[in-house]
């Protein structure tokens, strides 16, 4: 049925353009911005950070993309992203991030670590950013995220020009130091000249920042074992308590 | 269907037919991010390929039987919305299984399903919402009787076509011409 990385079929659906449908109506604008004022909307006013970087499909390495994490600390060891393609309003929603300590990773079952990535040399490389936050103010968040790991479905593929979300949610992984998991100069250029920066650069500042002192064999899967992960959505039997639909 | 959750979604628009949702499992400051959710118009809908098309799930029932509710917004306003909102479909993901007292995001995404009729909802569930919110299920479903589904009717591949739909995961070899490079590089 549906697959990560089976790409969807024939839909009028494709291309770069923002997703099909009609301009906001005065009406859903005025609904809108009326239910801004009266409801507290909690959850996602707790947002404390945007970090920038780039994100590599586990199916099909070659596929990198520029991610924009919006981040929620609900704990020490525990931060929850909501993950667009952009910082603009218009951003598209192309997934969630779990990031956590590599105190709680240790604990995972391999099965479950095969899930996660590393972040160490994507902070030390300088590739993640915390865009137009001095380093030394976002320094101690990324000692944090150094020693992290990261678990980020990707449910868009926007990249691949779905204009609409099709298909089987993709698993991604991080950047790193050994192809295919080095990210794609031009990507990074493009990055950087948005938002003034030289990701080289941080690579002096952050040289000492410490890292994992191991990272496990079974976290970026594809750098001991050479394969990817896939999703695929089957039939299944449904445990019923009334009919359905 | 024995496996049921409350779900707080945050919703933004992309333009009038489609928006994105972000799910957590309360409206609190702690709320985890359990998952998200894409809402498309009808005409949309239409344009998906078939297949895509069973892992979208109609939001008529959820409306017109009062379980989908806008706390704090006034009932007039609130069924503008939902007026609209009672003919488009949804796919959602959930990444965290609260239900299962998971106390971490674990293993795979689970396409979820929405409720299409009576006698498919945990009575215990909705009765300690509507508690909680402040919701009158009863009076809220006369409120909404006068709302219409999809102008074409519920599309019948939709609502996984009435089957249970599962996520499986597949190692892939990755292409020759990318193995893990020899010389590796330590920063």
């Amino acid at each position: 049925m549906a697959s990560t990385d089976k790409s969807p079929g024939p839909t009028p659906a494709k291309g770069n353009e923002p997703p099909p449908g009609k301009p906001m109506s005065m009406g859903q604008h005025m609904i809108d911005k009326g239910a801004m004022m009266l409801q507290s909307l909690k959850p996602v006013k707790q947002f404390s950070q945007h970090l920038c970087s780039f994100a590599i499909y586990s199916h099909d390495m070659s596929r990198q993309i520029e991610t924009h994490h919006y981040c929620t600390r609900l704990n020490q060891d525990f931060l929850q992203c909501a993950v667009y393609d952009s910082d603009d309003s218009n951003a598209r929603l192309l997934g969630v991030e779990y990031i956590i300590s590599d105190r709680i990773f240790e604990d995972l079952p391999d099965e479950e670590k095969k899930l996660w990535h590393s972040h160490a040399y994507e902070v030390k490389s300088g590739l993640l950013i915390s865009p137009r936050v001095p380093e030394m103010v976002a320094m101690p968040e990324l000692e944090n995220l150094a020693k992290s790991y990261g678990k980020f479905w990707c449910t868009w593929q926007a990249d691949r020009g779905d204009r609409l979300p099709l298909g089987a949610p993709a698993l991604m992984m991080s950047p790193q130091a050994v192809s295919p998991g080095l990210a794609r100069p031009d990507l990074v250029h493009h990055r950087d000249a948005k938002y003034h920066v030289d990701s080289d650069s941080y690579k002096t500042s952050r040289l000492e920042i410490p890292e994992p002192e191991m990272i496990s064999p079974f976290a970026d899967y594809w750098k001991q074992h050479a394969k990817g992960f896939a999703i695929d959505i089957v039939d299944t039997d449904m445990k019923l308590t009334a009919p359905f639909p | 269907m024995t496996r049921q959750v409350e779900a707080h979604h945050y919703c933004g628009h992309q333009n009038e037919e489609m928006r994105q949702c972000l799910i957590y499992d309360s409206p609190e400051a702690n709320a985890r991010l359990i998952g998200l959710e894409y809402i498309v118009s009808e005409n949309l809908f239409m344009t998906l390929p078939d297949e895509e098309k069973r892992l979208w799930h109609s939001h008529e029932y959820e409306v017109k039987s009062g379980l989908l509710v806008m706390p704090g917004i006034p009932g007039p306003i609130e069924r503008r919305d939902l007026e609209l909102v009672c003919k488009t479909y949804g796919k959602v993901y959930h990444f965290w299984q609260v239900d299962k007292g998971d106390s971490l995001p674990l293993g795979l995404p689970q396409l979820m399903m929405a409720f299409t009729r009576d006698g498919q909802v945990n009575n215990e569930l909705v009765q300690g919402c509507g508690k909680r919110l402040g919701v009158d299920y009863e009076k809220e479903r006369e409120n909404r009787e006068y709302m219409r589904g999809p102008e074409h009717g519920i599309h019948p591949l939709a609502n996984g076509g009435g089957k249970g739909l599962k996520t499986v995961l597949r190692e892939v070899d990755l292409p020759n011409d990318q193995p893990p490079s020899a010389t590796r590089v330590f920063v």
